[in-house]
């Protein structure tokens, strides 16, 4: 077993959560690269390399550890950051997003991602929210993220400009967020030995977007909506919550009839 | 060539140091400091292979620099932290960038971190991104031969 192999069965079974590795060597065998996984969420980076060295120390012998050069560690937001910024290179242009409150994404697999928006104004300050789900995969993602006013008076924005401000912050996360799953899933089919434009989920590093939609068109099914009826209570004061429960209701009524027939 | 890398990494710590004592020279103190880290690890690349240029990922060019086969484990460790530091922030592109949007980016940063005292936050990040770049330009000063 090569080192790379070695280190990554180590990492795989350690109290990282679901790393994503990204290993090679260099002309003399060393080894550089990354590790990304949601157990660096909070770390300092010293933190974060004290715990990648941790395992690291405890599965490998002094020789094996000395051709380990540079191994950074990240959160899957910072990989989407670095990888988003790759992307960005490859192609001409960089296309405005058109902002929403409410995106799909299908797989080539067919499972359907939802990501919902929304920015609110509580006093003088602000709040932003996003919640993601995928019935099929069971993933289901959201947060609510505060904007006190001094950071608000920081960004330098004129007070019109804040709804729109957050609410591209508020799409930027949410789109990360359903990228580091789809990179977990992409690893997955990697580890059966799917390379390349074998992979069905290769396509996440050329061409990832979030497809807006309109408000009338969308019909949850019913694993969607118990998935979606775990976040509402949380977002209490965003107006997107009275527009996710009327979708539910039409979506249920319709669900209904369909079974009637 | 690589003595001026070497040399312009030094110079361009200097500007950096001049250029923080100016609150409105944020962005290009931040710009500049990452550029010495770029200019120490550049000079190592090119005393080793004159013909090679790895374009401005730090990570690439201190993978191509090999100034990591010098270090001890520790201090691979410590160097790893501190440019894993200076990448989170620095980018070639950071010469373009306005100040709005230079406090856009860290604006986000901090609201992620669920830190809950901004100026405490700014002070304590400022801090660690310019010591990173010094440590790393130390580093590289006390290895060279």
């Amino acid at each position: 077993m090569d080192l790379i192999d070695k280190i990554t069965k180590i990492l795989q079974s350690s109290d990282i959560e679901s790393p994503i590795i990204e290993l090679t060597y260099d002309e003399n065998n060393n080894i550089y690269g990354y590790v990304s996984s949601n157990s660096f969420l909070g770390k300092s980076e010293s933190e974060a390399q004290t715990l990648l060295w941790n395992n690291l120390r405890k599965g490998l012998g002094k020789r094996d550890l000395l051709n380990i050069f540079m191994i950074f560690t990240e959160t899957p937001s910072e990989t989407y950051s670095r990888l988003k910024i790759n992307i960005v290179n490859k192609e001409q242009g960089i296309f405005p997003v058109k902002l929403v409150n409410y995106y799909s994404h299908t797989t080539p697999d067919k499972t359907k991602y939802w990501a919902f928006i929304d920015v609110a104004k509580y006093g003088r300050e602000y709040k932003s929210c996003y919640i993601s789900i995928n019935a099929k995969v069971e993933f289901h993602k959201g947060t609510i993220f505060n904007y006190p006013l001094k950071v608000l008076q920081y960004m330098e924005l004129n007070q019109e400009n804040y709804y729109f401000k957050l609410l591209e912050d508020a799409y930027n996360n949410v789109k990360e967020e359903i990228f580091s799953d789809l990179l977990l899933r992409h690893e997955k089919y990697a580890s059966e030995g799917n390379i390349g434009k074998n992979n069905i989920y290769n396509y996440i590093f050329y061409s990832f977007e979030l497809e807006p939609c309109n408000k009338q068109d969308i019909i949850f099914n019913n694993q969607e909506i118990s998935l979606l009826k775990k976040s509402l209570n949380t977002l209490k004061g965003f107006k997107i919550t009275n527009y996710l429960l009327e979708a539910i209701n039409i979506s249920q009524s319709i669900n209904n009839e369909r079974f009637k027939i | 060539m690589h003595t001026y890398y070497y040399d312009a990494s030094f110079t361009r710590k200097d500007d950096c140091e001049h250029l923080r004592k100016n609150t409105n020279s944020n962005i290009f103190s931040i710009y500049c400091a990452g550029v010495a880290v770029e200019c120490i690890l550049r000079a190592y690349i090119k005393k080793f292979d004159a013909t090679f240029d790895s374009g401005h990922d730090l990570f690439e060019l201190a993978k191509q620099s090999q100034i990591l086969s010098l270090l001890t484990e520790k201090e691979r460790e410590r160097f790893t932290i501190a440019l894993s530091i200076v990448k989170k922030i620095w980018n070639n592109n950071l010469r373009y960038y306005s100040e709005k949007k230079m406090r856009s980016i860290i604006s986000e940063k901090f609201i992620k971190s669920g830190e809950k005292k901004f100026n405490k936050y700014l002070e304590k990040e400022s801090k660690k991104y310019f010591e990173s770049t010094y440590y790393i330009i130390e580093l590289g000063k006390s290895k060279w031969t």
